[in-house]
């Protein structure tokens, strides 16, 4: 388990990293990012992702 | 088995970066190119929808009908390009003459640069006239006079019996009868917002003063430029700054005197035009021409005189009023036209190439097709006559058509129609903090189609495809580099 959690805590590291990133860039350029790629599913993805480290964390068991 | 975390990490943030890279790539579009497709299936980010809502039905099955004139729609790049190829699919079934898109070029005034996408009295007249063509450009003759284009313009003749489309054509236009005057001719309308108009100058200045008053109703700084053009070309602009007060709090400013005084140019017609937007008001206007003749359209804001007369050479004339205490009955020679709502455009249709129109009350905003004067002896006509939708060859005297147009093609049951418009000297809005988003506002106007009218015509669009060209990066790089940026 602790090893699926690295991994997913690496992936959650990633996913806010570009949230934050590509939020920035299309602030400012806008329709640099949107025009190509909806946030709002990496915003999910890092939503999901969260919960599920949470849910594994291995301090929590 | 050991996971080696800093490998992961490395690798997506190698992931990251190289979508960041993309979307620059995106961006930047370096090859100077961008192709956009809007097939009224899915939203497309860069080609907004079209508006006004109560102009067009909702998007059903793939395609959307536009059933009142205008419409718009904006378009969104990331960058900003010269040339825009605009490619609309459509269907016309109610064979509305003219079909045309274009690109906003003034926001001042409104003008939008337009091309021909569909004209059904060209494509008629194509079966019952001589036509010859060369290039883009399409010669029809009622009856076969000239073998050739160069031949007719080598040869034109008379400027009454020659109409054209989409096409510029430059003769001399002279008054032979025309003396200057020493007495300043003085006009008491008030006009409202921006307007052009031609007046003529020989062996004298070109000399007007105008009164200006600024309402302060909407919150930008009204600047007032003045264009004066000969043959297209400007010969002088000027400027004057907004009067101080850029609130929206309705404090009407003193009046202010505008002088445009240019000695020393030679004899012809020139061009005026007065670049505002409608906050500003002409009180007065005072001349030592003898002619002039607004283009196209003008808004009486206040007249001191209780009836108001103009004459005009418009075939198609619109009135409409913002201000209901103006609702009221319009002569247009000897018919009547009801102004009886608000924001609403009344039009009336002369065969005279000459009408008088006699206005109760002021405030009304007049459009035409022509020009307009308001006194009968003002009025000139320097203008070769455009095709508009208003064309009846039979009741016409033109017997030649110059045009620039190509017909739609016929695929899958939809007409294809390609039109190249310039961004260059297109408005655009800069619509981002720090990179070069840029918006363009774009139009289809189908002169004649009516939204709140009977008829149940419309103009039904399947697709727009908008080819997109401009400077590459390279070409910028070498640019900077060379200094010329």
């Amino acid at each position: 388990m602790k090893k699926y959690y690295l991994i997913l805590r690496e992936i959650f590291y990633f996913l806010t990293c570009s949230a934050i990133i590509l939020t920035l860039l299309e602030s400012g350029w806008n329709g640099m990012v949107l025009a190509y790629f909806n946030i709002n599913w990496l915003l999910i993805s890092w939503v999901f992702v969260g919960i599920v480290i949470l849910l594994i964390n291995p301090k929590n068991s | 088995m050991e996971i080696n975390v800093k490998t992961i990490r490395y690798f997506l943030l190698l992931v990251l970066a190289f979508f960041i890279l993309v979307f620059f790539y995106l961006a930047l579009a370096p090859s100077g190119r961008m192709s956009l497709d809007y097939d009224f299936m899915k939203p497309s980010y860069e080609i907004k929808k079209i508006t006004p809502i109560d102009r067009v039905e909702p998007v059903n099955g793939g395609s959307q009908k536009i059933i009142g004139n205008p419409v718009y729609f904006t378009l969104v790049t990331p960058r900003p390009f010269d040339t825009a190829v605009l490619e609309l699919k459509f269907k016309n079934p109610a064979e509305l003459p003219i079909v045309e898109a274009g690109v906003l070029a003034d926001k001042k005034i409104w003008r939008y640069h337009t091309q021909p996408l569909e004209n059904n009295l060209l494509d008629e007249l194509e079966k019952n006239w001589n036509v010859l063509k060369k290039g883009e450009l399409s010669l029809f003759q009622r009856t076969k006079k000239f073998d050739s284009i160069e031949n007719f313009l080598e040869n034109l003749p008379d400027k009454d019996s020659v109409a054209l489309f989409n096409h510029n054509l430059q003769k001399k236009y002279l008054l032979s009868n025309y003396s200057k005057s020493d007495q300043k001719k003085t006009i008491n309308h008030s006009l409202r917002g921006a307007y052009q108009f031609y007046t003529y100058v020989k062996d004298e200045a070109l000399d007007f003063s105008f009164y200006l008053t600024d309402l302060n109703k909407n919150k930008e700084a009204d600047q007032i430029e003045v264009k004066v053009y000969s043959d297209n070309d400007i010969v002088h602009s000027q400027t004057m700054n907004d009067d101080g007060n850029t609130n929206d709090n309705g404090a009407k400013s003193s009046q202010r005197i505008m002088d445009l005084n240019i000695p020393e140019l030679s004899e012809g017609v020139y061009k005026v035009e007065i670049l505002v937007n409608d906050d500003i008001v002409t009180d007065r206007i005072e001349t030592s021409q003898q002619k002039i003749a607004f283009i196209n359209k003008l808004w009486l804001s206040t007249s001191l005189d209780p009836i108001v007369k103009i004459k005009t050479n418009s075939q198609a004339i619109n009135f409409q009023t913002t201000n209901p205490a103006k609702l009221q009955k319009v002569k247009i020679n000897d018919s009547d036209l009801v102004i009886g709502q608000t924001y609403r455009q009344y039009s009336i249709a002369s065969d005279k190439s000459d009408s008088e129109i006699i206005l109760e009350k002021d405030d009304v905003i007049i459009s035409g097709d022509g020009l307009f004067s308001f006194d009968e002896e003002e009025l000139l006509n320097p203008e070769f006559k455009k095709i508009n939708s208003n064309f009846h060859p039979d009741n016409s005297q033109i017997n030649f058509v110059l045009a620039d147009y190509t017909a739609p093609e016929i695929v899958d049951g939809w007409k294809k129609s390609v039109v190249k418009l310039d961004l260059k000297s297109a408005y655009k809005e800069k619509a981002s903090i720090l990179g070069a988003t840029t918006k363009y506002s774009f139009i289809i106007s189908v002169p004649g189609l009516k939204a709140d009218d009977e008829l149940k015509d419309f103009i039904e669009i399947s697709g727009i495809k908008i080819d997109l060209n401009g400077t590459s990066l390279w070409k910028k790089i070498l640019k900077i580099i060379k200094g010329e940026m």
